[in-house]
């Protein structure tokens, strides 16, 4: 009746996962999607976000400060990169990051005042902790040896800021 | 460029992306442009067409022979600007499209993060907020931790218990204040507080003893310093009080 692994994708979404394009999971929901879509919109008044490259939950309620502690996080990652002649996009979609050098990124970051003026991001404790909340929410992958990798879910971070200087102009120009 | 190893600033960048653009990118796409029939390679297209037919035109040997080169350093100009335009497809316009695509990007990062807009009127995406009002949710213990966590800052304070502590005891004010009340007038008051908590409690510790000689602050009584100026003593298994020697009785006309 219901499709496969079904409890396993309501727990991993409920949980405010996001269920992405690298997850099996991901497979299934696709081919069952407005199912999925009717189902939590009708069970529990959530919006199920449909993306090409993941899968997330949305409801009225939203949780501010987390997102847009991930959010720079991600610009300030991404700048960094680019200033240390990494191609970020490639970086963030493909490599692995040791937590050392993630710290070093932010240590050594312009951005100071935004980071100090950050409660998950002024304190290296604090940034792993941090990270730590990616990790439950399936943005961010601990690999062994306190190496991460990001799953596709960061490009919601990413193309958020991009898109901010898109609107930024619509404004301006209307 | 490519890899930025120079770490240059990201506006510098753009400029310098702007500049080879312009000085070398768009004058070469221009000379290469088959559409256009005035176009520098169509031009030379043509003349080596043109060169291609005169060659066998001409009586004279050496006048042949001349056009015969001019065709085949043509036809070898023609290569090169093949090359540079296989070039152009394969590296540079994916380049300047990484470059376009990630500019797009940082410009976005550094307007979030300017002057803390981030902190100001910009709303983050909107993620999922995880529910804790069901107390029978399966998952109710993994997200009251998740909860408890985010006041986890602070320095945890231990309270070790003090496991000398004897047994509580109540001081019962108003029945040691009776007793005392019906022994009046007492001699020697701290003898008295003494032997009342002895009553009680036959280990006395001095904090008992000393909440049976608070009586002494009531306004009900007089109290004064016997005369002959000796000391007594009270004890118990570990100290021993030198106090003096009161002499208590009730008050007269007592104002309330």
């Amino acid at each position: 009746m219901y499709p496969d692994n079904h409890k396993e994708i309501v727990t991993s979404l409920m949980e405010g996962k996001f269920v992405t394009v690298e997850d099996l999971l991901f497979e299934t929901i696709k081919k069952n999607e407005e199912f999925y879509i009717t189902f939590f919109e009708n069970s529990f008044g959530f919006e199920l976000i449909v993306n090409q490259d993941f899968y997330y939950l949305v409801s009225n309620e939203t949780n501010e400060n987390t997102s847009r502690d991930i959010s720079i996080f991600f610009s300030i990652l991404g700048y960094e990169l680019d200033k240390n002649g990494k191609n970020f996009l490639e970086e963030l979609n493909y490599s692995e990051f040791h937590i050392d050098d993630i710290i070093e990124y932010f240590n050594n970051s312009s951005w100071t005042d935004v980071i100090k003026a950050n409660k998950q991001l002024h304190s290296e404790e604090n940034l792993k902790r941090h990270i730590g909340t990616m990790v439950k929410r399936n943005i961010a992958i601990k690999q062994s040896n306190d190496r991460y990798s990001f799953t596709k879910a960061h490009k919601l971070f990413i193309d958020f800021a991009k898109d901010l200087v898109k609107n930024d102009k619509n404004k301006s120009n209307a | 460029m490519k890899a930025n190893n120079k770490k240059i600033d990201y506006q510098e960048k753009i400029q310098k992306a702007h500049y080879l653009i312009e000085y070398y990118i768009s004058p070469l796409n221009t000379i290469l442009d088959v559409n256009h029939s005035q176009s520098v390679f169509n031009e030379l297209l043509n003349i080596s067409q043109f060169t291609n037919v005169k060659r066998f035109d001409y009586k004279d040997e050496s006048i042949r022979r001349e056009f015969e080169k001019l065709y085949h350093l043509l036809r070898q100009v023609v290569k090169n600007l093949n090359s540079q335009s296989i070039i152009l497809t394969n590296e540079l316009l994916p380049l300047i499209d990484r470059i376009k695509t990630e500019s797009e990007y940082l410009r976005g990062f550094h307007f979030y993060l300017i002057n803390g807009n981030c902190y100001k009127e910009i709303q983050p995406p909107k993620i999922f907020v995880l529910t804790r009002d069901n107390i029978y949710n399966r998952f109710v213990h993994e997200n009251t931790k998740e909860y408890f966590e985010q006041f986890k800052y602070e320095d945890e304070i231990i309270v070790v218990e003090d496991s000398q502590q004897t047994t509580d005891w109540i001081f019962d004010k108003s029945k040691y204040k009776e007793y005392l009340n019906k022994n009046l007038p007492i001699e020697d008051f701290f003898k008295w507080c003494e032997s009342a908590v002895k009553e009680e409690i036959e280990d006395f510790s001095f904090d008992n003893f000393f909440m049976v000689t608070s009586l002494l602050f009531e306004d009900d009584y007089e109290i004064t310093a016997n005369g002959d100026g000796k000391n007594i003593t009270v004890s118990n298994e570990n100290t021993e009080l030198v106090m003096p020697k009161l002499t208590i009785k009730r008050q007269v006309n007592v104002s309330r």
